[in-house]
């Protein structure tokens, strides 16, 4: 059983140059790296060997990703990234229905690429990691993150996560209530215990703070998003 | 009943028609001369005793009667002895003679053609030509006038007052009596006239005068010879007259044999009735299937049939005219024939008189029936107008033209402009004719109720136009805003509409509208298309150089080979986000992709001035922020007016003069949220402020600085997209971005804050 420091991932797009760009990287990072260059091939290779992640391309001949990806999804529940040159909303929303664990878009950032690359492999291969932090009842898993509200402790993936008081505090409210949209006022009431006026600025910055330390890119945000005018919210995940 | 649908059917039906008409007409023709023979024959009749000329006969035996009664009688005893002067006696004489009453010999003669028989009487003297007593004058034919003197009436055998009988006696007191009955006058003198000239005045009397002009003595010297007169009231004669027996008797038979003739011919009348009704469904029956083809299955048009309309019709009149003059003036034709056929043969007037008639009425009614069915025919076949005269010879002509004008409308090339002016103007003209009409008729046949239906059709008529051509333009209203809420469907209205025109000319700027939104619409798509197909093919070879990029910076690399990479990540990271751009800028151009929901654009500025602090704080600059306090609901994509405040903030930024502040505000104006980014500029703004949202310009012409151009042009689409107004101002040096957004709500206007700036 392999480590995630040392899985074997098979990387598969249309493109050589980018197949080899990506094997590189992650083989520099010490993965096991396996190439592909359609959706049959990956299924093959998928077969024979034992992979632990798979980073796929959209488009491409023979078989695209997303078939190719929801033949995998019958058989093995690897985590499975989606590396697409659409970069709409819609175009992600599709890949992570149709059984993605991430999506990211050409052209990709490498840290960002192996940093995702590295966190859907902890959560797979330790099994959650959310069972090396131990879950007890009174915390709360959304998706890799787990806060334990005991400990005050937040865990991203298994490694635990230093957050300022205020910014646990934030983090608390909105996961506990994920999928609502907070007001900044409602924020800067419940964690300040204080009146609001003109907070924005101050709970923007903590929320771009707390962003920073659980997102891989909080440019693209996975967990804590802005709903521009409105407010913030924990997005609730399925798993 | 086939059989009723061939055409020899129809042609034995119709001459038997015809025979039956003909028939019975001369039936009824010769029935009515016989009547009116009968009764004309006691009424010309010299013994009619109920006629003028009887009255007249009485009139003027009356007249002779009393004439002898007043001038003889009144002068002689019982036995016919003078009882009067010589003188008197000889201008009695005189006077009675010159008016024929009495012979040379004294003896009275009572002038009596007629044979009536009379009685008259003066205080017991009697002259008469019967054994009648007065008592005995009873009979209705008889006329008494007892004791007259003076006017008598005459009265007609109605009872009805008749003539007057102008019988009149007055003397003038010297010597002279005048008198005078019924234009007939007798002047009685009682002095000597032998030896005086005379003269017959104007009712035959003899008038004396001396041989010198005057009137002899005592004759008063008067301008007149009849004035001064005294009317003389004794009265005494009693006249009665009376047809004799005979004339009585031949005038009652000639009344009775009238009466029975009347009889007989109104039986007689209606037994050839009969016939004429057969005739008439005969007729009725020819009507209805004329024209009828059994070879063909319709009604054809051919043979007499094509003969022009006008033609039928001046014959239908003028054969109805005859047939009329034929009905009420039967009599006179009758008896013309009759005299023509007196003159010319002896024999049986009777027959040939009833074959000619026959042979006339048949005639008329062939000539007549045939014409009706001509247009009958016509009316069938739809051709009543097209096969007449005038349409044939003019026709070709005008069809030309108004097939030519229809066309025209079908092309749409005709501009109906003043078609509702002229339509009322025709309307008016129309209205008032026929009241002129309707006024005319009924003063002329005196019927109100004439010109007052007139009227009420006219105006009925006038209001049903009127609300018609209100529902057609109540249609082209909704036409019109049909074309307004974007729908382009066609509106099928008749040709004669007056608002015909109007539609289609609608319809064609519909035609027009669609095509171009349809052209649009595949003109975006494919730049959509062709957008996403050139980013998606520049990202791919872009991941590569990322890719490869990225690992090159990880080799051992020799400072200046390090700086080299250094610079292609920079070039390539902007480059990445430029193809992104363009990406989104396509995207917000065609105005798909934007996800409408109610959010506050206070909240949203804020959120997007937390956002970027790490880059405010980096850019050096001091950023001052007035914001509306209260909420602005717009209704816009977040995500969108978020990449709006965070592309003008970062271009304030960017190009703004160091250590100078750029100002963040957001107000209420006008019902809309507005948010102003206002800083000064590094560089002397020598542009348009339109053109530099257009994509790719840029305010440096040298296009070094950081930035691809897109920012402004992003902030602009994705304002507009979202139903927004984004505009650039220049003053001076001072540049300032404005994004209007209209707000959904009212909300309460309570800028306290004004130029109040918060640092941040």
């Amino acid at each position: 059983m392999n480590t995630y420091e040392s899985a074997s991932v098979l990387v598969v797009d249309d493109d050589h140059d980018i197949v080899n760009a990506i094997g590189k990287l992650l083989e520099k990072e010490g993965f096991e790296i396996y190439k592909a260059y359609n959706g049959l091939e990956a299924i093959e290779c998928l077969m024979q060997k034992e992979i632990q992640l798979i980073l796929i391309d959209v488009m491409m001949p023979k078989l695209d990703g997303l078939s190719a990806m929801m033949k995998i999804r019958t058989m093995k529940n690897i985590p499975i990234i989606v590396l697409s040159a659409k970069s709409e909303d819609s175009d992600k929303i599709l890949g992570l229905s149709m059984g993605a664990d991430d999506y990211i878009t050409k052209p990709y950032n490498p840290m960002e690429l192996v940093a995702r690359v590295r966190s859907n492999l902890r959560r797979y291969l330790s099994l959650g990691a959310a069972d090396s932090v131990k879950l007890n009842d009174n915390s709360i898993k959304i998706g890799g993150l787990v806060l334990d509200r005991d400990s005050k402790q937040l865990y991203s993936d298994g490694r635990a996560i230093k957050l300022t008081a205020t910014e646990y505090k934030i983090t608390q409210l909105l996961m506990e209530n994920a999928g609502r949209v907070f007001s900044a006022e409602e924020i800067y009431s419940r964690v300040w215990n204080e009146d609001s006026y003109s907070v924005e600025n101050t709970v923007m910055v903590h929320i771009r703070h707390i962003r920073e330390k659980i997102e891989i890119n909080p440019g693209d945000p996975r967990y804590l998003k802005v709903v521009w005018g409105i407010g913030y919210k924990f997005e609730k995940l399925e798993k | 009943m086939n059989i009723l649908k061939h055409r020899i059917t129809r042609i034995i039906a119709f001459f038997t028609a015809a025979y039956l008409i003909a028939f019975s007409c001369s039936g009824i023709a010769c029935v009515t001369a016989d009547y009116n023979q009968i009764s004309n024959k006691a009424d010309n009749s010299d013994d009619n005793l109920d006629s003028w000329e009887h009255l007249e006969k009485v009139a003027d035996l009356y007249t002779d009667l009393w004439l002898i009664g007043s001038v003889y009688l009144k002068n002689t005893d019982k036995n016919g002895k003078y009882t009067c002067s010589d003188a008197r006696m000889s201008s009695v004489r005189k006077g009675l003679e010159l008016r024929g009453l009495m012979d040379s010999r004294g003896k009275i003669i009572v002038p009596n053609k007629a044979g009536y028989e009379y009685y008259m009487s003066y205080q017991g003297t009697v002259i008469s030509n019967t054994d009648k007593k007065p008592d005995e004058f009873s009979n209705i034919y008889c006329r008494k006038f007892e004791n007259v003197y003076g006017d008598v009436p005459v009265f007609d055998y109605d009872g009805n007052k008749g003539r007057w009988l102008e019988c009149t006696q007055y003397d003038n007191s010297c010597g002279m009596n005048y008198f005078y009955a019924n234009q007939k006058a007798i002047a009685l003198y009682d002095y000597d006239t032998t030896k005086l000239e005379y003269y017959i005045d104007e009712l035959g009397a003899y008038i004396y005068k001396n041989k010198d002009g005057t009137l002899p003595v005592p004759w008063q010297e008067k301008t007149s010879e009849k004035i001064d007169v005294n009317y003389v009231t004794d009265a005494g004669i009693s006249i009665y007259i009376c047809p004799s027996a005979e004339m009585i008797e031949k005038y009652e038979k000639y009344i009775a044999e009238a009466e029975s003739a009347e009889n007989n011919y109104t039986k007689r009348t209606v037994e050839y009735l009969v016939f004429v009704i057969i005739a008439a469904m005969l007729t009725v029956y020819v009507f209805i299937m004329c024209g009828y083809s059994v070879k063909s299955r319709c009604v054809v048009m051919n043979g007499i049939y094509k003969v022009w309309t006008e033609i039928a019709c001046i014959g239908v009149i003028a054969t109805f005219v005859l047939a009329s003059f034929l009905i009420n003036e039967h009599t006179n034709i009758v008896y013309d024939i009759e005299e023509l056929v007196r003159m010319y043969v002896d024999s049986d007037i009777n027959l040939m008189n009833r074959v000619c008639i026959g042979v006339i009425c048949a005639l008329n009614y062939i000539f007549f029936a045939t014409f009706i069915n001509i247009i009958i025919v016509k009316l069938k076949c739809r051709q009543f107008f097209k096969s007449s005269f005038a349409v044939s010879f003019v026709g070709n002509r005008f069809t030309e033209v108004y097939g030519d004008i229809k066309k025209k409308i079908n092309d749409n090339n005709i501009i109906k402009d003043n078609v509702f002016v002229r339509r009322f103007i025709l309307r008016i003209a129309v209205v008032i004719c026929s009241m002129i009409f309707a006024f005319l008729v009924a003063r002329m046949t005196h019927q109100l109720w004439f010109g007052v239906f007139i009227a009420i059709a006219v105006f009925t008529a006038y209001i049903i136009n009127t609300i018609k051509e209100l529902e057609d333009i109540t249609k082209l209203s909704e036409h019109i805003s049909a074309i307004n809420k974007g729908d382009y469907t066609k509106r099928e209205t008749n040709i004669e509409s007056a608002v015909y025109g109007m539609h289609e000319k609608l319809n064609n700027i519909s035609d027009g509208i669609q095509g171009a939104v349809d052209a649009k619409l595949v003109s975006e798509r494919m730049k959509i298309e062709l957008v996403t197909n050139v980013s998606h093919d520049l990202k791919t070879p872009l991941t590569s150089i990322i890719g490869y990029i990225n690992l090159l910076s990880m080799e051992e690399l020799s400072p200046e080979a390090r700086d080299y990479v250094t610079i292609l990540e920079e070039k390539s990271e902007r480059l990445k986000t430029m193809v992104s751009d363009v990406f989104d800028l396509a995207k917000a151009t065609s105005k798909t992709d934007i996800n409408f929901e109610k959010i506050d654009a206070v909240i949203l500025t804020g959120q997007v001035i937390g956002d970027m602090q790490d880059r405010i704080e980096e850019s050096g600059r001091e950023v001052r922020t007035n914001i509306y306090e209260g909420t602005l609901p717009v209704y816009a994509d977040g995500a969108k007016i978020y990449r709006v405040v965070q592309n003008i903030i970062d271009n304030a930024l960017k190009y703004s003069l160091e250590k100078t502040r750029t100002y963040v505000t957001v107000t209420y104006e006008e019902g809309n949220a507005v948010i102003r980014v206002k800083n000064i500029s590094s560089y002397e703004m020598n542009f348009d402020p339109k053109e530099i949202t257009e994509r790719f310009t840029r305010a440096d012409e040298s296009r070094t600085t950081e930035g691809n151009g897109l920012g402004l042009s992003i902030a602009k689409n994705f304002t507009e997209a979202c139903g927004g107004v984004f505009e650039i101002k220049l003053d001076g040096d001072m540049f300032i971005a404005e994004v209007k957004l209209p707000v959904i709500e009212t909300v309460t206007v309570n800028d306290e804050k004004n130029n109040v700036y918060e640092m941040i």
